[in-house]
């Protein structure tokens, strides 16, 4: 076991050396150094950890054997994700890339807290892999990467990165608003004990999952606080007449995602644009979510997780998670643009894209290349 | 907006608390066979923070039973104290301190310096990984997408 424990250590010592070479040899935007610099460490890291393994498995003690194949098994499958994914966005690293590195870039540097930290982008549906260890990474699919309409969507992401900053805080707001669901959802009689055990049951999964569903309305909050109304209006065309499953799910299934049903999001949208005086394009997306469901005969239900008197408990506590991340705030002159700005910035760039698409579709492409060509020669 | 982030931070979780384990394991039988290692030892250290920490937030959950609502407890931390809980109805297979009485029992042998306590610490920490390697490896199954 001893020789099969050293050989795969070697091997793995050999895998993180390829991987550091092809790190040196990558080729990268500037927005990616600093990530690239993280990965390298943290592979400096786990080769440290190979080199440990070693270390112990020579000092010939046969007690430790079984910890040292666990040790060898963990560092497997950590570099595994290094190899599967804190690689790639530097080995698969384009010039097209710039975009969104630049997008994800100002994001980081608008607050003080994610200044610092580096990141990189990879292709996979929208996503971020906030984790404390390593340095964020966001997925994008391809053709969203190059295009204008759906970056909002990374303001989404962004906001799990500040929830990863602030864990300490926010964890605290939810567990205010874990209190009241539990309140809720509490029987009001017991007539059976089968009955009062199945719904002990279902109160506490529902409480587990509106953990992280606080955590998506949060970044949804965030996502429109940074981008207003192109955040609203890429999450509605995006998610609208994706699938059934956006509008109804069952009440097991729910309780199984760390996403509540995305109509329900929508209507949280919709509620924060009301508040913040978008009448108008608050009445378009709820009438347009709705008349999809009813083309698709769906009423909404959602299985005894919502209840209308969480909205405004739900909608404070999101406030206060937001005074606490305080991601950068839309102001009216990145909806309206003033006469004769020359410069976007990334705010008025995608409203400014959506309004174009509105208006004019037809001649939208050409005018999006015009745009993100513009942009990317001013930044 | 993909629910794979969830299973790389719970692998990461679960990643540090079976390095804790091994650390603490390690440095305990090697010092036991009259090896000394001052980064060992270090890491020994560290790895004792780290579980008293996990034990600690193990404890909690223990105290609250298993109906009751658990308040700021993520679901792939929750389905990994429920993975304790079975198998500390497995008296078959998980026999030590952790499984009988709990993390309480545990944390007092964090700091043991008595050989009789240290082996209780060393079995608890194996039936403990055991659980852990394998809640882990649900996240891995997702995440490397293995069937």
């Amino acid at each position: 076991m001893r020789a099969y424990l050293t050989e795969a250590n070697r091997d793995l010592l050999l895998q993180i050396e390829v991987v550091l070479e092809l790190l040196g040899a990558a080729s990268v935007q500037a927005e990616l150094t600093h990530y690239l610099g993280e990965v390298a460490h943290l592979c400096a890291a786990l080769r440290q950890q190979a080199m440990r393994n070693l270390k112990d498995l020579e000092y010939g003690v046969d007690e430790t054997i079984d910890d040292i194949l666990a040790a060898t098994q963990s560092l497997t499958g950590l570099f595994e994700l290094v190899n599967t994914r804190l690689a790639s966005p530097i080995v698969r690293a384009r010039k097209a890339d710039r975009l969104g590195l630049l997008v994800l870039r100002w994001l980081h540097d608008s607050t003080p807290k994610t200044a610092v930290l580096p990141c990189g982008m990879a292709d996979g549906s929208f996503a971020i892999y906030p984790t404390p260890q390593v340095p964020p990474i966001y997925l994008t699919p391809v053709t969203r990467q190059v295009t204008l309409l759906y970056l909002p969507l990374l303001f989404h992401e962004f906001g799990h990165l500040l929830y990863a900053c602030h864990r300490q805080e926010m964890d605290d707001l939810v567990k205010e608003f874990q209190r009241i669901v539990t309140a809720a959802l509490a029987p009001t009689s017991i007539r059976d004990q089968r009955g009062a055990s199945r719904s002990a049951v279902f109160r506490r999964r529902a409480v587990t999952a509106w953990l992280a569903w606080v955590q998506e309305f949060f970044c949804d909050a965030t996502g429109f606080t940074i981008g207003g109304p192109s955040f609203i209006t890429a999450f509605s065309h995006y998610f609208r007449t994706r699938s059934r499953d956006h509008y109804l799910v069952s009440r097991d299934e729910q309780l199984q995602r760390r996403h509540p049903v995305t109509w329900l999001r929508a209507k949280l949208l919709v509620d924060r644009a009301r508040r913040h005086g978008m009448t108008l394009l608050a009445d378009q997306v709820e009438v347009s979510w709705a008349e999809t469901a009813q083309a698709m005969g769906i009423m909404e239900d959602y299985g005894g997780t919502w209840q209308e008197s969480f909205l405004s408990p739900l909608q404070q506590c999101v406030d206060d998670m937001i005074t606490v991340a305080e991601p950068y705030r839309h102001v009216p002159t990145d909806v309206e643009l003033p006469a004769g700005v020359e410069r976007l910035n990334i705010v008025q760039l995608c409203n400014e894209a959506w309004r174009q698409f509105g208006e004019k579709p037809e001649m939208f492409r050409a005018w999006e290349r015009q745009a993100i060509e513009k942009f990317l020669l001013c930044n | 907006m993909s629910q794979e982030w969830l299973n790389i931070q719970s692998f990461f979780t679960d990643h540090e608390l079976i390095r804790a384990i091994n650390d603490v394991s390690i440095f305990l039988k090697q010092e036991a066979a009259g090896v000394r290692d001052a980064e060992r030892a270090r890491l020994a250290e560290k790895g004792r923070e780290t579980l008293r920490e996990f034990l600690q937030r193990l404890e909690h959950v223990e105290a609250a039973g298993s109906k009751e609502p658990l308040l700021g407890i993520d679901a792939r931390f929750q389905s990994l104290t429920d993975a304790i809980a079975t198998a500390r109805g497995e008296s078959d297979s998980y026999r030590s301190v952790l499984m009988r009485d709990g993390a309480s029992a545990v944390l007092p042998l964090l700091d043991a310096q008595l050989q009789q306590e240290r082996r209780q610490l060393l079995e608890a920490l194996a039936d403990l990984r055991r659980v852990v390697e394998h809640h882990q490896q649900e996240d891995a199954s997702i995440i490397f997408e293995e069937q």
